[in-house]
């Protein structure tokens, strides 16, 4: 595999990085921390 | 924006995300560094067991010192306490494993005492789960699950910064890997210090695989498979191109396991080790027959 391939596919790989961030940040259920509901649960807040 | 959204993907999603993409780097650069310094396919975090070096750590602490984790670990000083049981459970693992390489050479036979010694610490685990209080063992078993949500803000600068410096050192460490992957006796000939740069990548490994088991637990299979993938992809040995491209991918396929483990349209979420071990044990399975196929050849 010559340079330039490498590099298109590190360049896809980055693409592919941050679309999967976004839809990872946009789908998907609420999930609270455990230590955040004792938190809440400890302080009141 | 709606306030509560804000709250839901700034609160919440956002440092889930980033620790997706931070345990899926360290785990895949950990493996990689593993598979280049033993000269093993199979060789990873996980299967070394390191990964349960960093559990038996977390045991220790958790189960052993009940008042410190008494009100479910939001003392600052139970956080700390954890990540240095984590690193320094890890590290151990690691130097044994590293001490029995010296004396035995045949690979299989370390791979054998690798899986050896993760069975011995979960027997230590399981004892000391048979003597803890409720409370502890439930602390650990949801621990043990693997969960990138429960990293909170304040946690995850701290597992930024030392992930950050365990890259930093793999990504130092690609000239030497190169020239080790070609054998002790090559490496030795053309001047590398080999004590040295197994200290150093032993030093990578451990702050990499254990900070992630101790913010996230254990992450199966990740270490193993991206290298595969990405030399499958790139074509390439060259730990130069394949360090940079081993991040991005295990960023990629820890984000990918996360939405899957999400169930997208669903309310519930599953266990991601489950996921990573369903993507990952396919290119294992691949890996022990292409090396079949290679030795029968």
């Amino acid at each position: 595999m010559n340079m330039p391939l490498k590099v298109t596919l590190l360049l896809v790989l980055l693409c592919l990085f941050f679309a999967l961030f976004i839809l990872d940040i946009l789908i998907g259920p609420v999930t609270i921390p455990i230590k955040d509901i004792l938190e809440i649960i400890t302080t009141g807040e | 924006m709606n306030p509560a959204w804000k709250t839901i993907i700034v609160g919440f999603r956002l440092p889930k995300a980033v620790t997706a993409v931070l345990a899926g780097m360290a785990l895949s650069v950990s493996g990689l560094q593993m598979q280049t310094i033993f000269r093993n396919p199979l060789a990873g975090p996980y299967v070394l067991g390191i990964s349960s070096g960093a559990s038996l750590g977390v045991a220790l602490v958790i189960l052993g010192f009940p008042p410190l984790f008494a009100q479910g670990n939001i003392n600052p000083l139970s956080i700390w306490v954890q990540i240095m049981a984590a690193w320094i459970g890890a590290a151990a693992v690691l130097l044994l494993i590293m001490a029995i390489s010296f004396r035995v050479r045949d690979i299989m036979t370390i791979l054998i005492l690798g899986v050896l010694f993760g069975s011995a610490t979960s027997a230590i685990v399981s004892i000391l789960q048979y003597f803890s209080h409720q409370e502890q063992l439930k602390a650990f078993v949801v621990w043990s699950m693997g969960n990138l949500g429960n990293v909170t803000r304040g946690q995850l600068t701290v597992m930024s910064f030392t992930i950050l410096a365990g890259l930093i050192m793999a990504v130092f460490s690609g000239k030497m890997l190169n020239v080790m992957l070609l054998g002790e006796s090559y490496a030795k000939s053309m001047g590398l210090n080999i004590m040295l740069s197994r200290i150093i990548v032993f030093i990578s490994t451990s702050i990499l695989a254990g900070t992630v088991t101790a913010f996230c637990g254990p992450i199966g299979f990740i270490g193993i498979a991206v290298p595969h993938i990405t030399r499958i992809l790139f074509k390439s040995a060259d730990h130069r191109l394949l360090i940079p491209a081993v991040i991005m991918t295990g960023g990629i396929l820890l984000l990918l396991s996360d939405i899957l483990s999400q169930l997208p349209g669903g309310e519930r979420t599953l266990p991601v080790n489950s996921v990573t071990a369903l993507i990952g044990i396919p290119v294992v399975i691949w890996v022990i027959f292409r090396n079949q196929k290679i030795t029968s050849i």
